[in-house]
Protein backbone atom coordinates (compact mmCIF):
# COMPACT_ATOMS: atom_id res chain seq x y z
CA UNK A 1 0.00 0.00 0.00
CA UNK A 2 1.08 3.12 -0.54
CA UNK A 3 2.84 5.73 2.07
CA UNK A 4 -0.31 8.44 1.57
CA UNK A 5 -3.11 5.91 1.98
CA UNK A 6 -1.40 4.92 5.28
CA UNK A 7 -1.31 8.32 6.76
CA UNK A 8 -5.33 7.49 6.88
CA UNK A 9 -5.44 4.38 8.59
CA UNK A 10 -5.35 3.69 12.77
CA UNK A 11 -2.59 1.24 14.10
CA UNK A 12 -5.49 -1.26 14.37
CA UNK A 13 -6.55 -1.02 10.84
CA UNK A 14 -3.03 -1.33 9.66
CA UNK A 15 -2.51 -5.14 12.20
CA UNK A 16 -5.38 -5.59 10.44
CA UNK A 17 -4.04 -5.17 7.66
CA UNK A 18 -0.85 -7.38 8.19
CA UNK A 19 -3.04 -10.21 9.27
CA UNK A 20 -5.22 -10.15 6.13
CA UNK A 21 -2.15 -10.21 4.27
CA UNK A 22 -0.78 -13.09 5.95
CA UNK A 23 -3.82 -15.20 5.11
CA UNK A 24 -4.81 -13.73 1.73
CA UNK A 25 -4.06 -16.34 -1.30
CA UNK A 26 -1.28 -15.92 -3.21
CA UNK A 27 -1.70 -15.52 -7.01
CA UNK A 28 -0.41 -18.36 -9.18
CA UNK A 29 1.09 -16.56 -11.40
CA UNK A 30 3.25 -19.16 -12.76
CA UNK A 31 0.61 -21.57 -13.37
CA UNK A 32 -1.89 -18.67 -14.48
CA UNK A 33 1.17 -18.31 -17.33
CA UNK A 34 1.50 -21.88 -18.27
CA UNK A 35 -1.93 -22.39 -18.78
CA UNK A 36 -2.50 -19.57 -20.53
CA UNK A 37 0.74 -19.75 -22.76
CA UNK A 38 -0.99 -23.86 -23.40
CA UNK A 39 -4.47 -22.71 -24.15
CA UNK A 40 -3.89 -19.70 -25.94
CA UNK A 41 -1.53 -21.54 -28.26
CA UNK A 42 -4.17 -24.36 -28.83
CA UNK A 43 -6.40 -21.44 -30.09
CA UNK A 44 -3.31 -20.38 -32.23
CA UNK A 45 -3.14 -23.68 -33.79
CA UNK A 46 -6.14 -24.37 -34.50
CA UNK A 47 -6.54 -20.72 -36.67
CA UNK A 48 -3.21 -22.34 -38.23
CA UNK A 49 -5.04 -25.47 -38.74
CA UNK A 50 -8.34 -23.02 -40.24
CA UNK A 51 -5.76 -20.80 -42.65
CA UNK A 52 -4.17 -23.81 -43.72
CA UNK A 53 -7.18 -25.74 -44.59
CA UNK A 54 -8.82 -22.26 -46.82
CA UNK A 55 -5.57 -22.23 -48.87
CA UNK A 56 -5.18 -25.63 -49.60
CA UNK A 57 -8.96 -27.05 -50.64
CA UNK A 58 -10.29 -23.17 -51.31
CA UNK A 59 -8.72 -20.73 -53.71
CA UNK A 60 -7.08 -18.53 -51.63
CA UNK A 61 -3.46 -17.61 -51.21
CA UNK A 62 -1.68 -17.64 -47.82
CA UNK A 63 -2.02 -14.19 -47.58
CA UNK A 64 -5.71 -13.87 -48.59
CA UNK A 65 -6.79 -16.97 -45.78
CA UNK A 66 -6.27 -14.94 -43.03
CA UNK A 67 -9.20 -13.04 -43.55
CA UNK A 68 -11.99 -15.71 -43.35
CA UNK A 69 -9.53 -17.75 -40.91
CA UNK A 70 -10.36 -14.87 -38.67
CA UNK A 71 -14.10 -14.63 -39.10
CA UNK A 72 -14.51 -18.30 -38.57
CA UNK A 73 -12.40 -17.77 -35.19
CA UNK A 74 -14.25 -15.09 -33.95
CA UNK A 75 -17.81 -16.32 -35.33
CA UNK A 76 -17.05 -19.59 -33.13
CA UNK A 77 -15.99 -17.93 -30.40
CA UNK A 78 -19.29 -15.79 -30.58
CA UNK A 79 -21.63 -18.78 -30.93
CA UNK A 80 -19.36 -20.20 -28.01
CA UNK A 81 -20.22 -16.83 -25.93
CA UNK A 82 -23.68 -17.24 -26.69
CA UNK A 83 -23.84 -20.73 -25.45
CA UNK A 84 -21.94 -19.77 -21.98
CA UNK A 85 -19.04 -22.22 -22.24
CA UNK A 86 -16.39 -19.77 -23.69
CA UNK A 87 -17.06 -18.56 -19.72
CA UNK A 88 -15.62 -21.73 -18.70
CA UNK A 89 -12.24 -22.13 -20.88
CA UNK A 90 -11.86 -17.77 -19.71
CA UNK A 91 -11.87 -19.43 -16.10
CA UNK A 92 -9.41 -21.84 -16.91
CA UNK A 93 -7.26 -20.04 -19.42
CA UNK A 94 -7.15 -16.58 -18.24
CA UNK A 95 -5.52 -14.20 -20.86
CA UNK A 96 -4.98 -17.13 -22.81
CA UNK A 97 -8.39 -17.47 -24.53
CA UNK A 98 -8.52 -12.96 -23.99
CA UNK A 99 -5.05 -12.36 -26.15
CA UNK A 100 -6.03 -13.64 -29.82
CA UNK A 101 -8.73 -12.28 -31.75
CA UNK A 102 -11.53 -15.15 -29.89
CA UNK A 103 -11.46 -12.86 -26.50
CA UNK A 104 -12.10 -9.66 -28.50
CA UNK A 105 -15.38 -11.13 -29.88
CA UNK A 106 -16.21 -12.53 -26.62
CA UNK A 107 -15.90 -9.28 -25.22
CA UNK A 108 -18.26 -7.63 -27.55
CA UNK A 109 -21.04 -10.01 -27.84
CA UNK A 110 -20.75 -10.90 -24.10
CA UNK A 111 -21.56 -6.83 -23.57
CA UNK A 112 -24.23 -7.57 -25.87
CA UNK A 113 -26.16 -10.34 -24.32
CA UNK A 114 -25.37 -8.74 -20.74
CA UNK A 115 -27.37 -5.41 -21.81
CA UNK A 116 -30.17 -6.71 -23.29
CA UNK A 117 -32.86 -6.27 -21.75
CA UNK A 118 -32.14 -2.36 -22.08
CA UNK A 119 -32.79 -1.98 -25.11
CA UNK A 120 -31.53 -2.48 -28.08
CA UNK A 121 -30.37 0.78 -28.90
CA UNK A 122 -29.54 2.37 -25.72
CA UNK A 123 -28.53 -1.32 -23.98
CA UNK A 124 -27.08 -3.35 -26.76
CA UNK A 125 -25.63 -0.52 -29.26
CA UNK A 126 -24.75 1.58 -26.20
CA UNK A 127 -22.63 -1.12 -24.35
CA UNK A 128 -21.66 -3.29 -26.89
CA UNK A 129 -18.06 -1.54 -27.34
CA UNK A 130 -17.62 -0.81 -23.88
CA UNK A 131 -15.11 -3.32 -23.56
CA UNK A 132 -13.81 -3.54 -26.82
CA UNK A 133 -14.09 0.29 -27.57
CA UNK A 134 -10.80 0.16 -25.64
CA UNK A 135 -9.08 -2.30 -27.39
CA UNK A 136 -9.95 -0.31 -30.64
CA UNK A 137 -8.46 2.72 -29.09
CA UNK A 138 -5.74 1.42 -28.18
CA UNK A 139 -4.52 -0.49 -31.40
CA UNK A 140 -5.24 2.09 -33.19
CA UNK A 141 -3.39 4.62 -31.58
CA UNK A 142 -0.66 2.34 -31.21
CA UNK A 143 -0.14 1.36 -34.96
CA UNK A 144 -0.17 5.63 -35.63
CA UNK A 145 2.83 6.10 -33.74
CA UNK A 146 3.95 2.42 -34.55
CA UNK A 147 3.51 4.03 -38.33
CA UNK A 148 5.10 7.43 -37.61
CA UNK A 149 8.31 5.40 -36.06
CA UNK A 150 8.71 3.45 -38.87
CA UNK A 151 8.50 6.24 -41.67
CA UNK A 152 10.72 8.20 -39.35
CA UNK A 153 13.51 5.45 -39.64
CA UNK A 154 12.80 4.60 -43.68
CA UNK A 155 13.00 8.42 -44.51
CA UNK A 156 15.84 10.37 -42.47
CA UNK A 157 17.19 6.61 -40.95
CA UNK A 158 17.97 5.45 -44.12
CA UNK A 159 16.54 1.45 -43.40
CA UNK B 1 -3.64 -32.01 -14.30
CA UNK B 2 0.01 -31.88 -13.59
CA UNK B 3 0.84 -34.74 -14.66
CA UNK B 4 -1.13 -33.63 -17.81
CA UNK B 5 0.82 -30.35 -17.74
CA UNK B 6 4.31 -32.09 -17.51
CA UNK B 7 3.74 -35.11 -20.38
CA UNK B 8 2.24 -31.78 -23.07
CA UNK B 9 5.70 -29.61 -22.09
CA UNK B 10 7.47 -32.81 -22.35
CA UNK B 11 5.87 -33.47 -25.87
CA UNK B 12 6.93 -30.10 -27.37
CA UNK B 13 10.12 -30.33 -26.33
CA UNK B 14 10.93 -33.72 -27.42
CA UNK B 15 9.06 -32.36 -30.75
CA UNK B 16 11.28 -29.51 -30.98
CA UNK B 17 14.40 -31.07 -31.53
CA UNK B 18 13.67 -32.99 -34.27
CA UNK B 19 16.25 -32.95 -37.33
CA UNK B 20 16.36 -30.23 -39.58
CA UNK B 21 14.99 -31.12 -42.72
CA UNK B 22 17.44 -31.67 -45.47
CA UNK B 23 17.70 -29.85 -49.08
CA UNK B 24 16.08 -32.05 -51.89
CA UNK B 25 17.19 -31.97 -55.09
CA UNK B 26 13.98 -30.30 -57.34
CA UNK B 27 12.24 -31.93 -59.70
CA UNK B 28 14.06 -31.93 -63.70
CA UNK B 29 11.27 -31.20 -65.71
CA UNK B 30 13.67 -30.79 -68.51
CA UNK B 31 13.00 -30.20 -72.47
CA UNK B 32 10.94 -33.42 -73.05
CA UNK B 33 7.84 -31.45 -71.61
CA UNK B 34 4.77 -29.20 -73.89
CA UNK B 35 7.21 -26.26 -72.99
CA UNK B 36 10.82 -26.54 -72.84
CA UNK B 37 11.77 -26.34 -68.85
CA UNK B 38 15.14 -25.83 -69.11
CA UNK B 39 15.50 -22.29 -67.81
CA UNK B 40 13.44 -23.28 -65.32
CA UNK B 41 15.66 -26.12 -63.93
CA UNK B 42 18.39 -24.29 -64.13
CA UNK B 43 16.82 -21.38 -62.15
CA UNK B 44 15.68 -23.66 -59.39
CA UNK B 45 19.07 -24.74 -58.65
CA UNK B 46 19.98 -21.07 -58.35
CA UNK B 47 17.61 -20.76 -55.89
CA UNK B 48 18.47 -23.96 -54.25
CA UNK B 49 21.96 -22.92 -53.94
CA UNK B 50 20.54 -19.92 -51.47
CA UNK B 51 21.44 -21.11 -47.67
CA UNK B 52 18.11 -20.66 -46.58
CA UNK B 53 16.01 -22.62 -48.89
CA UNK B 54 15.01 -25.96 -48.73
CA UNK B 55 13.33 -26.52 -51.70
CA UNK B 56 12.30 -24.92 -54.92
CA UNK B 57 9.12 -25.38 -57.18
CA UNK B 58 9.12 -23.28 -60.96
CA UNK B 59 7.68 -23.25 -64.12
CA UNK B 60 8.67 -21.02 -67.19
CA UNK B 61 6.87 -19.95 -70.57
CA UNK B 62 7.15 -17.05 -73.17
CA UNK B 63 5.66 -14.52 -70.29
CA UNK B 64 8.32 -15.67 -67.91
CA UNK B 65 9.80 -18.03 -65.24
CA UNK B 66 7.64 -18.88 -62.22
CA UNK B 67 9.60 -19.84 -58.87
CA UNK B 68 8.32 -20.72 -55.29
CA UNK B 69 10.84 -21.31 -53.16
CA UNK B 70 9.92 -23.14 -49.83
CA UNK B 71 11.97 -21.62 -46.80
CA UNK B 72 13.73 -22.72 -43.51
CA UNK B 73 11.32 -22.38 -40.83
CA UNK B 74 13.59 -19.92 -38.90
CA UNK B 75 14.11 -18.06 -42.19
CA UNK B 76 10.52 -17.27 -42.56
CA UNK B 77 11.01 -13.67 -40.42
CA UNK B 78 13.31 -12.34 -43.72
CA UNK B 79 10.87 -13.76 -46.24
CA UNK B 80 10.85 -10.30 -47.77
CA UNK B 81 14.67 -10.19 -48.33
CA UNK B 82 15.12 -13.76 -49.52
CA UNK B 83 12.45 -12.94 -52.47
CA UNK B 84 14.18 -10.37 -53.54
CA UNK B 85 17.97 -12.18 -53.33
CA UNK B 86 16.26 -15.05 -55.10
CA UNK B 87 14.90 -12.55 -57.73
CA UNK B 88 18.13 -10.67 -58.15
CA UNK B 89 20.11 -14.37 -58.54
CA UNK B 90 17.85 -15.19 -61.09
CA UNK B 91 17.07 -12.05 -62.76
CA UNK B 92 21.00 -11.76 -63.70
CA UNK B 93 21.20 -15.05 -64.78
CA UNK B 94 18.09 -14.47 -67.08
CA UNK B 95 18.45 -11.01 -67.65
CA UNK B 96 15.36 -11.24 -71.01
CA UNK B 97 13.19 -12.79 -69.17
CA UNK B 98 10.64 -11.80 -66.40
CA UNK B 99 11.29 -13.50 -62.92
CA UNK B 100 8.29 -14.12 -60.28
CA UNK B 101 9.59 -15.38 -57.16
CA UNK B 102 6.89 -15.81 -54.27
CA UNK B 103 7.10 -17.53 -51.06
CA UNK B 104 3.38 -18.14 -50.93
CA UNK B 105 2.47 -21.57 -49.55
CA UNK B 106 -0.18 -21.83 -52.00
CA UNK B 107 1.91 -20.78 -55.53
CA UNK B 108 4.45 -23.52 -54.37
CA UNK B 109 1.39 -26.09 -54.28
CA UNK B 110 0.14 -25.02 -57.25
CA UNK B 111 3.44 -24.97 -59.16
CA UNK B 112 3.99 -27.97 -57.60
CA UNK B 113 0.93 -29.13 -59.51
CA UNK B 114 1.98 -27.81 -63.05
CA UNK B 115 5.23 -29.30 -62.65
CA UNK B 116 3.95 -33.23 -61.96
CA UNK B 117 1.48 -32.20 -65.00
CA UNK B 118 3.92 -31.27 -67.34
CA UNK B 119 6.42 -34.28 -66.37
CA UNK B 120 3.43 -36.75 -67.46
CA UNK B 121 2.09 -34.29 -70.10
CA UNK B 122 -1.22 -34.06 -69.02
CA UNK B 123 -1.67 -30.73 -69.66
CA UNK B 124 -2.09 -28.54 -72.59
CA UNK B 125 -0.48 -25.73 -73.71
CA UNK B 126 -3.25 -23.38 -73.79
CA UNK B 127 -4.03 -24.41 -70.28
CA UNK B 128 -0.63 -24.04 -69.29
CA UNK B 129 -0.90 -20.55 -70.02
CA UNK B 130 -4.02 -19.56 -68.60
CA UNK B 131 -2.90 -21.50 -65.27
CA UNK B 132 0.16 -19.34 -65.08
CA UNK B 133 -1.96 -16.45 -65.17
CA UNK B 134 -3.87 -16.75 -62.82
CA UNK B 135 -1.00 -17.61 -60.41
CA UNK B 136 1.01 -14.25 -61.44
CA UNK B 137 -2.42 -12.51 -60.42
CA UNK B 138 -2.11 -14.57 -56.99
CA UNK B 139 1.19 -13.58 -56.39
CA UNK B 140 0.38 -9.90 -56.79
CA UNK B 141 -2.99 -10.23 -55.04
Amino acid sequence: MSSSKMKNVTPTQQAYQRLAQKHELKRPVAKNCIRAFLIGGLICVFGQGIQTMFFTFFDFTERTAGNPTVAVLIFLSVLLTGFGVYDRYAQFAGAGTAVPVTGFANSIASAAIEHRTEGYVLGVGGNMFKLAGSVIVFGTVAAFLIAIVKTILIQWGGL
Amino acid sequence: MKHFLAIIIGIMILGGCGPQAETIQPLQVGNQAIVAQEKADEAKQILLSMEEVLEVKGVVNDQGIYLAPRVKHFDRFHLNDIRKRGHENVAKRFPKETVHVSTDKKIYMELEKLEQELKKKTISEKRFSTKLKELEEKMKG
